[in-house]
């Protein structure tokens, strides 16, 4: 290459970022768009004229707030009179499972709508495609200063909302299943999924005992502590079934309850989180060996426990389980309707929709400041002292939303999503859960009762806990 | 059934059934080119081609005689089409036609065979021909043009299986291939460009059968080469080219081989250069039976022992193609050699690397100057570094020091009368051909090097640069430098050379004292004659 | 004078029309989506530049593109189509995580010893494309192209099984203290100088030494090269080793000098495609080392833009991708256009 082309390249771009360096600083065409960094905050009153520059407006009975705001309400986390102007606005970031990952990401979504439609906030969705964009992505609602809350989803982006949270003291900030105590403007919200192992643990031992198997099972990902939570929950949860069927009938439960109390569960830790064979080549030989009910704790690999149960279905003609499998963290009851018996769900859109109602009340940093910064939701959880259950066992009421989230995706990502109409699903799953006898049903509503009200302590297993003394008991 | 384009393409019935055309009348002018210019506006300044007028008979073997760079392929590429010439006329059978694409040249029966085969190697000998025809119908069946095909081999004896593989056949067959390609289309001319370069002898004899079958048939043919013996033995009429300039179209029977070699290189004016008497220096380069395969494989060095001693210039004459080429790049390190031994100031060279040589003080001006010569994009201070860019003063501790590059660049171009734009921001790429060459002299001589390898190192050069090298290569010689100067200019080889070698077929047939000979009895040394 | 001013016309004028070209085709998709280019420029541009700390972010996503860019450029100019920057760049990271989150050191001498861990890492993995191109001629288009993948699966299970955070399945060990670039703001590190100076290093060796000239001219001319001595299994090496010291520095910036996680994670998206848009880069930037530079902060400044132009204009990611998308191509066509010329008159 010539010098001359090298020097051109370099004069080019150096007067190309000179122009649009510079010519970002000076030209703002839309004075309105309430967005810039440089000027700071804009008033976003649309009356045409530049915030610093305008002439004073009217204000009659000198109470500081213009008249034409008198009879605003105060909002809490909001500019003064800002109740006036546009509605304020949330961020909610995702992790890079985006939109369309029908769980983590779309239940987000979900909990951004419902408080768009209770407390009249604007929600705006943004997309993490790489594991880079989480700091700039949450920096962008930090910068606009109609925002009020920033969501980041999913402990991925736990850094950066401390590092984002650092730079923005005056923001406020949520991160679902993060953990991040002690700041004053984080609010890190966390759920007890250890007790919707349980009770998923407990609806399998009880259809094992129906359908007399003598197993159920559990793929897992990775083996990490967080996992560990799961696994021990799951594992109470059936021992909690066995002693409540014999305590209810008298008699020790049949199938799974012959078999010896530590050999109940088979599980095996995948070593991963996306490779979907894998979750297949774990589940049949569980399903060989009498499985009822294959608990999925590693996301995608559920679609290969999924392929599983397929084959069996198909070898033997079933259009309904046993055998099942139980979905985690969505509502996955849909996927494969009749034989995903139910789902252990995380409610993440309930902790976004907590978050935003606190901020919207005023709240947020009070209760940020009364737990530490840490927000536990569960199974009959409350957060000052209001009642928000942030874990459940899937209900048929739960599966229209998800239904309808199927179909959202469908059209985003232009791929079949659902495997038959939304009112096929639900005559199949509702199907499948009438063929399920009342008495399992009942059972697992009576733990959550117990687990709620205190008297069954499901012990949680996670972070710098002895995984083996907890092996040694249940196996 | 009939494409209607094809029915387009080649008028008449018969043609369109693969007959025969129309009885040709021996001795009807089939081809007329009047008066032909054809220029590279930018690429050189010189005509390619000067007012050449030629014509092909009914019956005829035409040979186009020249030497390398006479305007033969390109006159060539004229009448098929390829190019436009500049001025000048083309008839075809009486009737005035302008040929603008192949195409054309095949709708009015003018065919051509490459001198590098256009063939598709994986697909068979059929599909390649049908790939000239399915541009223009898909459907057409391959059945038939392997009918053809076997039809149009028996008739001329040209044997090759439509069904092989091109990449399977010999570089003969693949020559066959290219010529019934064009035989497809029945044209009333064939031109062959230099068609035996890449024969075995046998394959050559087989063609020439070929041919001369083809033009008792009726055909006119126009046979390019370079090569006297085939003119001799093949052609009917003869014309020769030389820089471009039609020299005379002769009956083959009516002339000689020494004739011929004087009309291709020219009246030689011997202009002997002053020049003291150089001390004979210790033997610089020794050449004991050098073997040298070429390109297709074949020897092109046949057992060359020379030797040049410092102060000495040793001239190689020859016509191109002879192994000169080859001789070049094998005493420079560029290419590998089969056989023999190459010593350099006595140290054994054989086999060593272009930079061994360099290092031994070998300077060499390339017969390619574009090619091998030059980067062309690089400037042109950066393209005289190509031989010191590794050495003090000009490098230390291996960082270029820039500004003793521009003085010595500044130096070269006034010096050598480099005429460029400046030093550093020009790419060499714009360069005119003779700025080149002065480029790559200033390069290889400043150093006054020990030993000079020059392949046709005034080529193209105006009359005032080429006195300038002449000069230069004279005071060197003076200084003990020894030369081995190539060239196919025997005026140069006369005016330059302490003694001259002629090569012919890769072997050295006499080397003479230049005061010893003169340009007739060098003259038919090339043409490979005995004496 | 005349003369001069129009030859730098004339050489300045591609990247112009280009730059024109790619914001008006840009701006017609904007267009036909119904939104206003306008306001997506200013989002966009304002977004990378407009403020020192849209900068810092612009430059952190440009400073690794920067070295990968070079690995590309080194090829180009040696003739070599070097598309292995991935390859190297995930060895890289591995390299830094190994040396900067595994061992103790005392600071100072961690972040150096960890950068040329990054580095030696990186060139290290170039050994073996070399030596195949340099003793069997395997072309190193299709060598590279397999040793990316293998190092893709190589270092996910590294870190997997050697260089886990225990207990965070989804990503390595991070950098120990010691081992992280001083923070300048927003994302951006200190790393941007050893980078920078990486490139003006590679300059230096380009345009100012002789390996640099014997590389250059083997790539423009490998005939005369060989006329000229150069020994084309020492330009091969080279470049392969200069490529895979770029880009296992471009992989260690991200471990090193990137917060807030200081290391790779599982899926390797902190990394991924940085190699090949080092291609992208390295067009824009006519293969040239500083060009790299600046062609690396305006990718840099679109891929921090972009979300501007989403966040308040509305332009959908993937649109915003497709108009970053038409002004990338644009600008490095007169680049491409060059190469094709060469390649096809190196075949005449």
């Amino acid at each position: 290459m010539s010098m001359t082309v090298g020097r051109s390249a370099l004069a080019i771009f150096v007067v190309l970022l000179i122009v649009v360096g510079v010519g970002g600083y000076y030209i703002d065409p839309d004075p309105d768009s309430g967005f810039d960094p440089e000027a700071g905050y804009d008033d976003g009153y649309d009356d045409g004229y530049d915030d610093g520059l305008a002439e004073v407006p009217p204000d009659t009975d000198g109470d500081g707030v213009p008249d034409e705001f008198d009879a605003c309400p105060t909002v809490a986390g909001l500019p003064e009179y800002g109740g006036c102007l546009k509605p304020p606005k949330i961020t909610v970031v995702s992790d890079v499972g985006g939109r369309g990952d029908l769980s983590f990401n779309d239940m987000a979504f979900k909990g951004g709508e419902e408080a768009e439609t209770d407390f009249g906030v604007e929600m705006i969705e943004i997309i993490s495609s790489t594991e880079d964009d989480y700091v700039p992505n949450l920096r962008l609602g930090a910068l606009d200063p109609d925002v009020v809350l920033i969501v980041g989803v999913g402990y991925l982006l736990t850094d950066a909302i401390i590092q984002v949270a650092t730079d923005f003291p005056d923001k406020d900030f949520a991160v679902i299943d993060g953990f991040a105590p002690g700041m004053p403007n984080v609010m890190s919200i966390l759920y007890e999924e250890h007790k919707g192992s349980a009770m998923v643990g407990a609806l399998g031992a009880l259809l094992a005992a129906e359908y007399d198997y003598p197993y159920i099972g559990g793929v897992f990902g990775i083996e990490i502590p967080v996992l560990w939570k799961f696994e021990i929950g799951y594992k109470w949860g059936v021992n909690w079934a066995m002693q409540w069927y014999e305590d209810t009938y008298g008699t020790p439960a049949p199938g799974i309850g012959a078999t010896p109390m530590k050999e109940r569960v088979l599980y095996t830790y995948t070593g991963t989180f996306s490779d979907i064979t894998k979750g297949y080549l774990a589940a049949v030989p569980m399903y060989e060996q009498g499985a009822v009910a294959v608990y999925n704790i590693a996301g995608p690999l559920g679609l290969g426990i999924n392929d599983a149960v397929n084959e069996l279905a198909e070898a033997q003609g079933l259009d309904s389980g046993p055998p099942f499998w139980i979905g985690v963290d969505a509502n996955q009851d849909w996927i494969n309707p009749g034989f995903v018996v139910a789902s252990m769900m995380k409610r993440v859109d309930r902790g976004v929709y907590l978050a935003t109602q606190l901020v919207i009340e005023g709240t947020f940093r009070d209760v940020v400041e009364e737990y530490g910064g840490i927000v536990v939701l569960g199974v009959g959880t409350e957060v000052s002292g209001v009642s928000i259950s942030g874990i459940s066992v899937s209900t048929l009421a739960d599966l229209d939303e998800f239904i309808a989230m199927g179909a959202r995706a469908e059209e985003l990502t232009g791929t079949t999503i659902l495997p038959g109409t939304p009112s096929e699903i639900r005559a199949a799953v509702e199907a499948m859960r009438n063929a399920v006898p009342d008495w399992i049903w009942d059972a697992i509503d009576e733990l959550a009762q117990e687990i709620a009200d205190g008297t069954a302590e499901v012990p949680e297993c996670s972070f710098g806990c002895d995984i083996d003394s907890y092996r040694d008991i249940y196996g | 059934m009939v494409n209607p384009l094809r029915k387009l393409l080649f008028r008449g019935s018969s043609r369109e059934n693969g007959q025969r055309p129309t009885k040709l009348e021996k001795g009807e002018v089939l081809l007329r080119a009047e008066g032909i210019v054809k220029e590279f506006p930018g690429v050189w300044t010189h005509l390619i081609l000067d007012h050449v007028t030629f014509d092909v008979r009914a019956g005829e073997i035409h040979a186009l005689l020249g030497e390398n760079g006479a305007g033969k392929t390109v006159m060539a590429n004229i009448l098929s089409g390829f190019y436009m010439p500049s001025s000048g006329q083309i008839h075809v059978r009486g009737r005035q036609v302008s040929i603008n694409s192949p195409k054309d040249a095949l709708r009015l029966g003018i065919g051509m065979a490459h001198q590098e085969t256009t063939l598709v190697r994986p697909l068979t000998v059929a599909e390649n021909i049908a790939l000239g025809i399915s541009e223009f119908d898909l459907s057409y069946p391959l059945s038939k043009v392997e009918r053809r095909v076997r039809e149009l081999s028996q008739r001329y004896g040209l044997e090759v299986d439509p069904r092989a593989r091109v990449e399977d056949l010999s570089a003969g067959e693949q020559q066959r291939v290219e010529i019934l390609k064009t035989l497809y289309y029945e044209p009333y001319v064939l031109i062959l460009d230099e068609p035996t370069s890449v024969l075995a002898p046998q394959e050559a004899e087989q063609l020439f059968s070929i041919l001369r079958s083809m033009a008792a048939d009726g055909r006119g043919i126009v046979y390019i080469t370079h090569k006297l013996e085939e003119v001799m033995e093949l052609s009917d009429r003869v014309s020769v080219l030389r820089l471009g300039k039609l020299v005379a179209t002769k009956q083959t029977s009516q002339t000689t081989k020494e004739e011929l070699v004087r009309m291709m290189i020219g009246d030689v004016a011997i202009t002997p250069t002053k020049r003291g008497r150089a001390k004979k220096g210790e033997v610089a380069l020794e050449l004991r039976d050098l073997h040298v395969l070429g390109a297709e494989g074949s020897p092109a060095v046949d057992g060359v022992s020379i030797q040049v001693r410092g102060g000495e210039i040793l001239g190689i004459a020859g016509v191109a193609g002879n192994g000169q080429r080859e001789l070049v790049e094998a005493i420079t390190g560029m290419r590998g050699v089969e056989a023999g031994r190459i010593l350099i100031f006595g140290e054994d060279m054989t086999g060593r690397s272009p930079r061994a040589f360099a290092d031994q003080g070998v300077s060499h001006i390339p017969e390619e100057r574009r090619r091998i010569g030059t980067a062309e994009g690089m400037s042109l201070a950066e393209n005289l570094m190509m031989r010191d860019y590794r050495l003090p003063p000009f490098s230390k501790r291996g960082v270029l020091d820039r500004s003793l590059i521009s003085q010595h660049a500044q130096r070269m171009v006034s010096e050598f009368g480099i005429m460029a734009p400046d030093l550093w921001d020009t790419e060499a790429r714009i360069l005119s051909g003779g700025n080149i060459q002065r480029l790559i002299l200033a390069r290889e001589l400043w150093r006054e090097p020990r030993l000079i390898i020059a392949a046709h190192p005034t080529y193209g050069l105006d009359l005032k640069a080429v006195q300038h090298t002449h000069e230069l290569f004279s005071r060197l010689r003076g200084k003990g430098s020894a030369i081995l100067l190539v060239s196919e200019d025997l005026e140069e080889i006369f005016a330059m050379s302490d003694r001259i070698a002629v090569m012919f077929r890769g072997k050295i047939v006499d080397v003479k004292g230049a005061r010893e000979t003169n340009p007739d009895e060098i003259g038919l040394m090339m043409a490979g004659s005995q004496i | 004078m005349s003369e001069r001013l129009w030859s730098t016309l004339r050489s300045v004028a591609p990247p112009v029309v280009a730059i024109a070209v790619g914001l008006f085709v840009g701006a017609l998709l904007m267009l036909s989506f119904g939104f206003d280019p306008v306001r997506g420029y200013v989002a966009l541009f304002r977004g990378s530049y407009g403020s020192p700390e849209a900068w810092m972010e612009s430059l952190a996503f440009s400073t690794p593109l920067m070295v990968t860019a070079i690995t590309f450029a080194v090829g180009m100019s040696a003739g070599l189509f070097n598309i292995c920057a991935e390859g190297h760049m995930y060895m890289g990271a591995a390299g830094a995580i190994a040396v900067g989150g595994m061992v103790s050191l005392p600071p100072g001498l961690h972040l150096v010893a960890a950068t040329a861990a990054a580095m030696l890492v990186g060139g290290l993995w170039a050994l073996p494309a070399a030596l195949l191109k340099m003793w069997r001629g395997v072309h190193e288009v299709v060598s590279t192209i397999m040793f990316n993948w293998i190092a893709f699966w190589f270092v996910l299970y590294l870190i997997r099984f050697h260089i886990t955070d225990p207990g965070r399945a989804e990503r390595a060990t991070p950098a120990m203290i010691t081992a992280r670039y001083p923070v300048l703001g927003g994302s951006l590190t200190g790393v941007i100088f050893v980078v920078i100076a990486f490139c003006v290093a590679i300059y230096f060796l380009l345009w100012h030494t002789g390996l640099g000239y014997e590389l250059r001219l083997a790539g423009d001319n490998p005939d005369a090269a060989r006329y000229a001595g150069v020994s084309f299994r020492r330009v091969i090496l080279l470049t392969f080793l200069i490529g895979g010291l770029a880009a296992g520095l471009a992989g260690g910036s991200q471990i090193l000098g990137r917060p807030p996680s200081w290391t790779v994670y599982a899926t390797l998206g902190n990394l991924l495609n940085l190699g090949f848009q080092g291609i992208g880069v390295a067009l824009i930037g006519r293969n040239h080392p500083i060009g790299a530079i600046f062609a690396a902060v305006f990718f840099g400044g679109l891929a921090h833009g972009g979300r501007f132009m989403e966040y308040e204009v509305g332009v959908s990611a993937e649109m915003v991708g497709a108009i970053n998308g038409i002004i990338v191509i644009a600008l490095a066509l007169p680049e491409i256009l060059r190469i094709v010329k060469r390649v096809r008159a190196v075949k005449e």
